[in-house]
């Protein structure tokens, strides 16, 4: 698709807000953008998506707070047993519900980790955008220390 | 006694300030990233493998099928934030390399490989401070490249 006025596609745009173009690219659009109101207004448009995307990709994975979580799940747990004051079940189970709160915790924990930069076996390198005029490109990784390879066909 | 807890209590203020202090320092530091290049060339023509890559190879060859890796250049460049540093690698290809910004414990890098004037490979990413990456495929003689990139703020 191309912007508004029709002069750049808006793959151009987008790329030109991610700073993905060639130097002379960026300013051509820079100049472009400062006449022309709607093609700005497609600019701020994905200037604005970008900015979102960036605030919650930098929330912390770890914002839940497993000791709150425990507390939680502790208290339920009472409220259901004080329903069942002295009930057999109760009693007979309360290690198996304590083994399922620790586990959950571990399993959340574990979750929550995942985007933590301080993870060991996070990716040693993330690639958040390529531009290639080769089809064939290959990210992965090597399996012990996580190290990022970056693929690509040159043929 | 008394005078005894108040040294106590001086310390531990005087402690909080460099504390405090410390990661301004840091910050400062920050502006520079220092950036190692190794230039490598794989093959399976040869069963070799460079001295210099004895500790990066084992790794490279649980996921590659070459036999031989032999270094081609090594640079180290200190590069201040959205400054490119280039190299020029074989058959008139270039490397560039700009770090635009350090987020979370990793460096936002730019990184282009061009064929004479033109960009054919571009990519953004985000590498662990003091970790590395590698990049390959472009075709060499009877090998390919590889670069193997380590990102540091020092």
């Amino acid at each position: 698709m191309t912007s508004p006025c029709g002069r750049y596609s808006e793959k151009q745009i987008s790329r030109f807000i991610d700073g993905a173009l060639s130097r002379q690219a960026l300013e051509q659009i820079r100049q472009h953008l400062d006449t022309c109101s709607a093609c700005r207004d497609l600019a701020d448009q994905f200037r604005e998506v970008t900015k979102t995307f960036d605030e919650l990709a930098e929330q912390p994975g770890s914002a839940i707070d497993p000791n709150r979580l425990y507390r939680t799940m502790q208290e339920t747990e009472e409220k259901s047993a004080g329903f069942r004051t002295g009930g057999f079940f109760s009693r007979r189970f309360r290690p198996l519900l304590a083994a399922a709160s620790v586990a959950a915790l571990v399993i959340i924990g574990g979750i929550a980790l995942i985007d933590n930069p301080i993870t060991p076996d996070s990716p040693s390198a993330i690639v958040t955008s390529i531009d290639t005029e080769y089809t064939a490109v290959m990210i992965f990784e090597t399996p012990d220390t996580h190290h990022t390879i970056v693929w690509y066909s040159d043929t | 006694m008394y005078s005894f807890i108040r040294l106590i209590r001086l310390t531990a203020i005087a402690a909080g300030v460099i504390w405090c202090w410390c990661p301004a320092q840091t910050a400062f530091a920050q502006n520079q990233v220092l950036t190692h290049v190794k230039v490598i060339q794989a093959s399976t023509q040869t069963r070799s493998v460079d001295p210099a890559l004895r500790q990066i190879v084992p790794e490279l060859e649980k996921v590659f099928r070459y036999t031989g890796y032999t270094l081609l250049q090594e640079k180290t460049l200190s590069l201040a934030f959205q400054q490119p540093g280039r190299i020029l690698l074989p058959d008139s290809r270039t490397l560039v390399l700009t770090p635009t910004s350090s987020q979370g414990g990793r460096i936002q890098y730019d990184i282009q490989i061009l064929n004479r004037k033109d960009a054919v490979f571009q990519t953004r990413v985000l590498l662990k401070n003091k970790r590395s990456m590698t990049i390959g495929g472009p075709r060499s003689d009877h090998g390919v490249l590889l670069f193997h990139i380590t990102g540091s703020l020092p």
